[in-house]
């Protein structure tokens, strides 16, 4: 009787214990796909443009009015092609 | 028989010599003279304003009024040269003032767009906001102001207000990459992936080479679930931007959400190489070391 209690005992350890890993393991992957996907974020906010001098943005140097107007990328001032700011 | 001349002297040429020669002395002296009782009228005749006018009246009004304007160019030349040196408080001083002395067009809208980007860079982005919201009231046109509007709510973390303010720059200037862009971002954030799809697609085809619209747009294809389009975008984005190492970390999380292990496990390792960045290398390597073999 008490061999079959110790065999239960062990048995119901093992089980346990097997469950137990494998809910740590699926918890752990659950983990990294959700620490994965955190960092599927959108590229970075772009920078400020520069300030304005008094003769306002209509001057013909005022560049961050440029940069605001531009079609082109490159004139745009946004954020660089490493997705650096 | 004519009487020869003194020894020495030719009569054909020497006297008349002499002549011409006195004569062209008190035309050039002459001319010396006229030159110089015109020169003042000659200076007077440019027309060419002063940097600061002298004023033409006594009117204590009109000088108290040609004082203010004067106080809020040099204020405002004064918090110019105070932010290209990146001394932000003093140069927010300045427009403050500027904005008490309630300047016309077209420094009104600079004073309140030059006090944004003074208060943002303090990380004032609340005030800052407000500062773009007004530059944009005395002047909708203001596309660096409806630009910067977007950047500080983003900063702030206030996203429909970001959205709001992208959509009234996308609206206004529908060419602008800067625009594309802002909206393309907001609406990434606010899990809008249509909208942001359609805005980085544009910016795409204007300039298929731009690495970054190929990342967002992976972004906005994964959000709708759709992980090959994501993977190939990432592709493309990496063969662009070798050292886009933001990009392998994406490429990594879709293939292991795809269970790639072995795959993804080679794209965090590409990124932690490829990046000088600490915190970047950092994150791609524990990712690569927690994939289980």
């Amino acid at each position: 009787m008490l061999r079959f209690g110790r065999r239960l005992a062990f048995g119901t350890a093992l089980a346990l214990l097997t469950l137990a890993s494998a809910g740590f393991a699926r918890a752990s992957v659950l983990a990294l796909d959700a620490l994965a996907n955190a960092q599927l974020q959108s590229s970075a906010i772009p920078s400020l443009l520069g300030p304005v001098n008094e003769l306002g943005r209509n001057g013909w140097q005022c560049y961050p009015e440029h940069a605001a107007k531009a079609a082109a990328r490159h004139d745009a001032e946004l954020p660089a092609d490493d997705g650096a700011p | 028989m004519p009487p020869r001349p003194p020894r020495g002297t030719t009569p054909s040429c020497r006297p008349t010599t002499a002549l011409l020669s006195r004569s062209f002395v008190r035309i050039i002296v002459s001319l010396a003279i006229v030159l110089a009782a015109t020169l003042p009228l000659v200076a007077r005749a440019q027309s060419y304003p002063g940097a600061a006018p002298i004023p033409r009246t006594t009117d204590p009004a009109t000088l108290h009024r040609l004082a203010t304007q004067r106080e809020i160019v040099e204020r405002i030349r004064i918090g110019f040269r105070a932010e290209t040196n990146g001394q932000w408080a003093a140069a927010a001083a300045e427009f403050v003032r500027v904005i008490a002395l309630d300047p016309p067009e077209p420094q009104g809208s600079t004073a309140y767009y030059d006090l944004g980007n003074a208060l943002a860079a303090q990380s004032d982005y609340a005030d800052a906001a407000t500062a773009f919201e007004r530059a944009i009231a005395r002047d909708p046109g203001f596309l660096a102001a409806r630009a910067n509007l977007v950047t500080v709510y983003l900063l702030a973390g206030n996203v429909p207000a970001a959205r709001a303010a992208a959509d009234a720059f996308l609206a206004i200037a529908p060419d602008s990459a800067r625009a594309l862009y802002a909206r393309g971002i907001t609406a990434l954030r606010s899990g809008d992936a249509p909208t942001a799809l359609h805005d980085f697609r544009a910016l795409s085809s204007a300039d298929p080479s731009y690495a970054v619209a190929h990342y967002d747009i992976a972004i906005a294809e994964q959000q709708l679930g759709r992980y090959d389009d994501a993977e190939r975008e990432l592709r493309t984005a990496i063969s662009l931007s070798t050292g886009y190492a933001r990009a392998r970390i994406a490429l990594g999380a879709v293939l292991l959400h795809e269970g790639r292990k072995d795959e993804a496990r080679v794209a965090f390792d590409d990124a932690a190489q490829s990046t000088q960045d600490a915190a970047l290398r950092t994150l791609a390597t524990s990712l690569r070391d927690a994939i289980a073999r």
